[in-house]
């Protein structure tokens, strides 16, 4: 099988580490495996099976905001496009939430969701100390995962 | 060579230093364990935004000498070899399940694709070693542990064979795989029908 991960960065979190361990096995099992990332941030080296692209130059983040998301967006579109040109990817996944919404906003063919956290206690803990932001994020959580949260 | 102390007995973490990783309860936890077993040591490992607040609980509790903030690590099985008891009272990773979801879609679906942590059969209050959320459930849990090497070396020998068993990285990856097989055929099967 063919698969994109796509992931803000590789700055060392847990997440991103599993992702590199889960990468190097699969690429082991003869799939092919491309890592995204969104901004060029690399404290884990990924391991020369993986083959990794980035919206952004060696080193630079990407901007803030609602025009660093757009631009991502359509960046993000772009290079899935060329990436499957000679073969369309069999799957494709991103993991935590801002790589999440970017790869939803830019509409990508079998793209599924990886949730690596607890959403409802990430969602609990906010609303005790901010209940309007726990809202918001909630919001924002159904309109990207689907309402069954 | 991690330079611990051959005679302490080692608490720590590994876990990215972020709020949701719960340090600030551990820290917690701990100064109190200290105040009752001054042999007790915290290893905390692992990066990240949290760190100046955690330096700053350490130091407030004047922790400093009995904790270790060892930073990110590339290998990690050596640290946790020296752990006595570890704890992660994370309240973003509650549950031992990765969740999946197809975005933009009703159906939010749950699929067991391995926890590792150790989880009691009475859900995380009867897991010394597990979610304690709370500095005080950290601290109680933690204190059992360390209180009772039997039930530590109990749960150690049961854990790791559930470890062995089904947290193998050939187990995961070959259970991932049919994870990523199934879902494959699944967006084949509703285009075939289409």
């Amino acid at each position: 099988m063919k698969f994109a991960f796509i992931v803000t960065n590789l700055a060392g979190g847990g997440a991103e580490k599993a992702l590199l361990t889960l990468g190097s096995r699969l690429a082991g099992r003869d799939h092919e495996v491309h890592l995204v990332l969104l901004e060029h941030h690399v404290d884990y080296l990924p391991p020369a099976e993986i083959r990794l692209h980035a919206l952004t130059q060696r080193g630079r983040r990407l901007l803030k905001g609602a025009l660093g998301k757009l631009i991502a967006v359509l960046r993000l579109g772009r290079l899935i496009s060329t990436l499957a040109r000679e073969r369309a990817f069999d799957l494709i996944v991103s993991t935590l939430p801002f790589a999440d919404e970017v790869a939803v906003r830019a509409g990508l063919p079998r793209h599924w969701c990886r949730i690596a956290n607890t959403l409802s206690a990430e969602i609990a803990r906010l609303h005790e100390r901010d209940p309007g932001k726990g809202r918001r994020r909630l919001r924002r959580y159904r309109r990207l995962y689907g309402r069954g949260l | 060579m991690l330079r611990l102390e051959p005679t302490a007995r080692y608490v720590g973490i590994v876990a990215t230093l972020r709020s949701w990783k719960g340090h600030l309860y551990l820290v917690d936890a701990f100064a109190r364990l200290t105040a009752a077993d001054a042999t007790v040591r915290l290893l905390v490992i692992g990066e990240g935004p949290m760190r100046p607040a955690i330096e700053q609980k350490v130091a407030e509790l004047k922790l400093a000498a009995k904790v270790t903030l060892a930073g990110r690590q590339d290998a990690v099985e050596p640290w946790f070899q020296a752990m006595d008891v570890f704890c992660l009272p994370s309240y973003a990773t509650r549950a031992s399940r990765r969740q999946w979801c197809r975005p933009c879609s009703a159906d939010a679906r749950g699929n067991h694709a391995g926890g590792r942590h150790c989880r009691g059969r009475n859900g995380p209050g009867d897991c010394a070693a597990g979610y304690a959320k709370g500095s005080g459930r950290a601290r109680g849990g933690d204190r059992r542990l360390l209180d009772d090497p039997a039930l530590a070396e109990r749960m150690g020998r049961a854990a790791r064979a559930v470890a062995e068993r089904r947290f193998s990285r050939d187990a995961m990856i070959a259970r991932m795989e049919a994870v990523f097989q199934g879902v494959v055929d699944g967006c084949r099967a509703s285009r075939a029908m289409s």
